[in-house]
């Protein structure tokens, strides 16, 4: 058990329009952990995010990711740092393939001169063929392989997900955000893609924040949870704790009794 | 970059029939297929700008005409050797590219359009408020010179320099395109906020799309200028801006195929419609507005329609 | 500078704003509902001029010109959204926006190819002649165009606020989807919004045709309207009047103490001032997510 925390916000605030959307959040992910983030639709979990991976300026409070102060910092430092993340609403590159779409994923870990590339110098020729090699293990892994040359707008709701992750993951990242990556996938597809994911993180050492709404899933597998309402977190613990904590369960079950 | 034995013969074919041009085909044609290429110059530059990566430009116009006056006035005024004008020149056109480049890194959609517009107004203004450099409406033309021995008034000298950029252009792009650098622009235009997430600077990126498609209309100002001879404001205007727009839109926007057809089209047409000279604005606006309504994403989604992608049968 | 010339520059700076403010506001209308900037919006304008122009030549009188050339502007919209503009907007943005440009140019055009460059006039609509007012000349036309657009901005305002159409169109200005949920019928919503703004395109038409006569070139003023949309911000109608009219007003005095060429470059200098500061413009509002 490291005492190394990945990241750790102080009092992180968010203000727009007359809405408080996130009230002095304070967290504490420590290295390795798999940590759920759950809580009615309007929360803040995506939010959270948001301002966790530098896409939106928090008000007030402080962001430390291992040890470096990135609250102010633009989001592709941040993912240079180590964080990737996924999306809600999966934002795939859907004119380019699916083996590009990881490709791209490895951007920050492909470095090319300019001049290489617009002139097509070994190097740079070298350099690529590298990295194709890296996708197609990736692609292999993730069980992408076989249909890497479709456009990645003409495919199945299931897989652009398993795409999603794969690019996220394809950087190698300390830190990985997901927002909802099961929404969408049967049951069983979910609780694969999830041990995969945890089994995934273990080996890397990688730590992960998931947004899920699936609470059988984040029973089984998440280390801690955070429960956040109305952009306060109300409850924090083990997923034994969390469903016994009275706060939680107003908040959060009375939402899912009204989804059922 | 493997090539299939078919697409070896087609540029072996290309490249023999290049050579053979300028003694084979009349004084019009050449300088119509010298016009030709060189709108392909152009439009391949601003494809990489806006069809890949998403940025709107309505001042491509003034990134070849910063690049055909420099070229003029360094030859006319400063005699200096052709070559390094031409350099020069198409070093200017792509600081223009980074100038509005780098506030387009805060700016999109419609406002970077009227910035893009706005620097378009600038360098028309400056065009016409210096007729003593410029010539201002009126004009200048281009004192002849030599190069590596030819004199530049030498129609094959002519066509074989913009040939060989235009081959240039076309090796450029394609390696862009299949480089980590073509798929970031791609992928900037796609979906900024992913991009950003995977460490793409996207503002950088911006600026360099600028910057390397502002070099593209600048070669194409410099040749432009070598071929006509003669240079006024009013072709690098709104509306010659908002034909190269055209060419890309029509072909295909984010292909080397369309950027090609496109040009081949629209050089060609208003050459054909010169004899109903009333009807040319009103029949290529309806040519225009017909190919975007039943083919929006280009000329170049008729062909992908027609041939089915052979990959995916492959590892079926 | 007597208070008396001031004053009439006032009113001739208001009045040219005002027609500013019409196609201004002819442009953020559809922006906001659909995302689309209507690059022939100039050109309804022209429409609305020669429309002006062939009934009032057939003799009928300004009171029934005036609707009838707001209602050829209206059904034009109309008929060009539901044939044209619907079918492409799944299309990529700049296909949009070259294909507004290529039906702009298709009505300049076609108005060229029937009445040449030819100037024509059509005569001051009004009874009143220009008069004088304790030492200030008052051109009626100018008041006629300023009363016609604070009496449109006013429908408007009600229309946006009070009618359910009204109300339907800022929804789905802020979100399609929502306002399919809602029950809204997107598609007729958007067509309406063309069609209210080729209208109010076409209203600036006619006000403006006895003031500075008809050519095919008067579309040209879209420049002048972007900017003052860019002044406004283009997200906001109450900013697009304020910006038209501060442009208009910007433009008469500069010209009336600094001549015609600063007069010119006023509308650039101002576009370019707010791109680099304001780019969202005084009453716009900037996106939330950093790119």
């Amino acid at each position: 058990m490291q005492n190394n925390l990945m990241i750790k916000t102080h009092d992180l605030s968010l203000q727009f329009g007359g809405l408080q959307a996130l009230q002095q959040i304070s967290l504490e992910v420590p290295a390795g952990e798999f940590r759920g983030l759950i809580g009615p639709n309007g929360a803040g979990k995506t939010t959270l995010i948001n301002c966790l991976s530098g896409a939106i300026q928090s008000s007030s409070g402080s962001i430390v990711f291992d040890n470096i102060e990135v609250t102010t910092m633009p989001p592709h430092l941040i993912s240079h740092l180590g964080m990737s993340r996924s999306f809600q609403h999966v934002q795939l590159f859907g004119d380019r393939n699916v083996r590009d779409n990881i490709l791209i994923g490895m951007h920050r870990q492909i470095k090319q001169s300019i001049a290489g590339q617009l002139l097509g110098l070994a190097s740079s020729r070298r350099a690529e063929r590298e990295a194709g090699l890296l996708a197609d293990e990736l692609l292999t892994r993730f069980d992408l392989k076989g249909i890497e040359h479709l456009s990645a707008r003409q495919l199945p709701y299931g897989v652009l997900k398993r795409l999603d992750l794969a690019r996220a993951l394809s950087a190698r990242p300390k830190l990985l955000l997901l927002d909802e990556p099961t929404s969408g996938m049967s049951e069983e597809e979910a609780t694969d893609s999830i041990s995969l994911l945890k089994e995934l993180a273990r080996q890397d050492g990688m730590t992960l924040i998931v947004i899920e709404h699936n609470m059988r899933i984040m029973m089984n597998l998440a280390d801690r949870i955070t429960v956040l309402h109305l952009g306060r977190i109300i409850a924090e613990g083990s997923p034994q704790e969390v469903t016994h904590d009275p706060a939680a369960i107003e908040a959060y079950l009375g939402e899912e009794s009204a989804d059922a | 970059m493997q090539l299939t034995r078919l697409q070896v013969l087609m540029v072996s074919t290309v490249v023999v029939c290049s050579i053979a041009a300028p003694w084979v085909l009349p004084t019009y044609y050449l300088y119509l297929l010298n016009l030709v290429l060189i709108n392909i110059i152009l439009a391949l530059g601003l494809n990489i700008l806006t069809g890949n990566s998403g940025q709107i430009s309505l001042c491509h116009s003034s990134f070849m005409a910063i690049a055909a006056y420099a070229y003029t006035i360094l030859n006319n005024d400063l005699h200096w050797p052709i070559l390094l004008c031409a350099i020069t020149a198409v070093g200017l056109a792509s600081l223009g590219g980074a100038l509005v480049g780098y506030p387009a890194r805060r700016l999109g959609g419609i406002y970077l359009a009227l910035a893009t517009l706005a620097f378009l107004s600038l360098t028309q203004i400056l065009i016409e408020e210096f007729p003593d450099i410029t010539g201002g409406i009126r004009g200048l033309k281009i004192e002849k010179a030599t190069f590596l021995g030819i004199s530049t008034s030498s129609e094959s000298l002519r066509f074989y320099v913009v040939a060989v950029a235009c081959a240039f252009s076309l090796y450029v792009t394609i390696n862009i395109l299949r480089f980590p650098l073509g798929r970031a622009f791609d992928a900037i235009r796609t979906s900024p906020q992913a991009a950003q997430s995977l460490g793409i600077p996207v503002a950088r990126i911006k600026l360099l799309a600028f910057t390397i498609s502002a070099a593209y209309a600048g070669l194409a100002g410099v040749l432009f200028a070598m071929v006509v001879g003669f240079i006024d404001p009013v072709e690098f205007g709104v509306g010659a801006s908002l034909r190269y727009i055209t060419f890309i839109v029509v072909g295909g926007l984010g292909s080397i195929a369309g950027s090609i057809i496109g040009s081949i089209i629209f050089t060609l047409l208003p050459e054909g419609l010169r004899g109903v000279k009333e009807y040319s604005d009103l029949v290529y606006a309806v040519i225009l507005l017909l190919s975007l309504v039943f083919l929006p994403n280009g000329l170049i989604s008729l062909y992908q329609k027609l041939v089915p992608n052979k990959k995916i049968a492959k590892s079926n | 500078m007597t208070i008396a010339i001031a004053l009439q520059l006032l009113i001739s700076g208001l009045s040219v704003g005002s027609i500013y403010a019409l196609v201004a506001l002819a442009l953020v209308i559809p922006f906001k509902a659909s995302g689309i900037l209507n690059f022939a919006q100039g050109e309804f304008v022209t429409v609305g001029a020669y429309s002006a122009l062939v009934l009032t030549a057939f003799g009928l009188p300004y009171w029934i010109v005036l609707p009838s050339t707001i209602s050829i502007g209206l059904i034009i919209g109309l008929v060009i959204e539901r044939a044209i503009i619907r079918r492409i907007m799944s299309a990529p943005e700049f296909t949009l926006v070259i294909a507004t440009f290529a039906i702009g140019l298709i009505i300049k055009s076609a108005i060229r190819l029937y009445w040449q460059d030819n100037l024509f006039a059509i005569e001051n609509p009004l009874p009143f002649k220009t008069f004088k007012f304790s030492g200030i000349v008052i051109n009626p036309q100018y008041l006629w165009v300023i009363g016609c657009t604070t009496t449109l901005v006013c429908c408007l305002a009600w229309f946006f606020k009070c009618s359910p159409m009204g109300k339907a169109m800022r929804a789905v200005s802020q979100s399609q989807d929502g306002a399919r949920l809602m029950g809204i019928h997107v598609e007729r919503v958007l067509m309406t919004s063309w069609g209210i703004s080729t209208a109010i395109g076409a209203l600036g038409g006619i006000l403006l045709a006895p003031i500075i006569g008809i050519n095919p070139e008067i579309g040209g003023l879209i420049l002048k309207a972007l900017v003052a949309a860019v002044i406004g911000g283009f997200t906001s109608l109450p900013g697009a009047f304020v910006g038209g009219l501060l442009l208009g007003l910007l433009e008469t005095y500069s010209g009336a103490f600094f001549g015609s060429t600063l007069k010119n470059l006023i509308p650039f200098v101002m576009l370019v001032v707010f791109l680099l500061v304001k780019p969202y413009g005084l009453f716009g509002k900037a996106p939330l997510v950093r790119i």
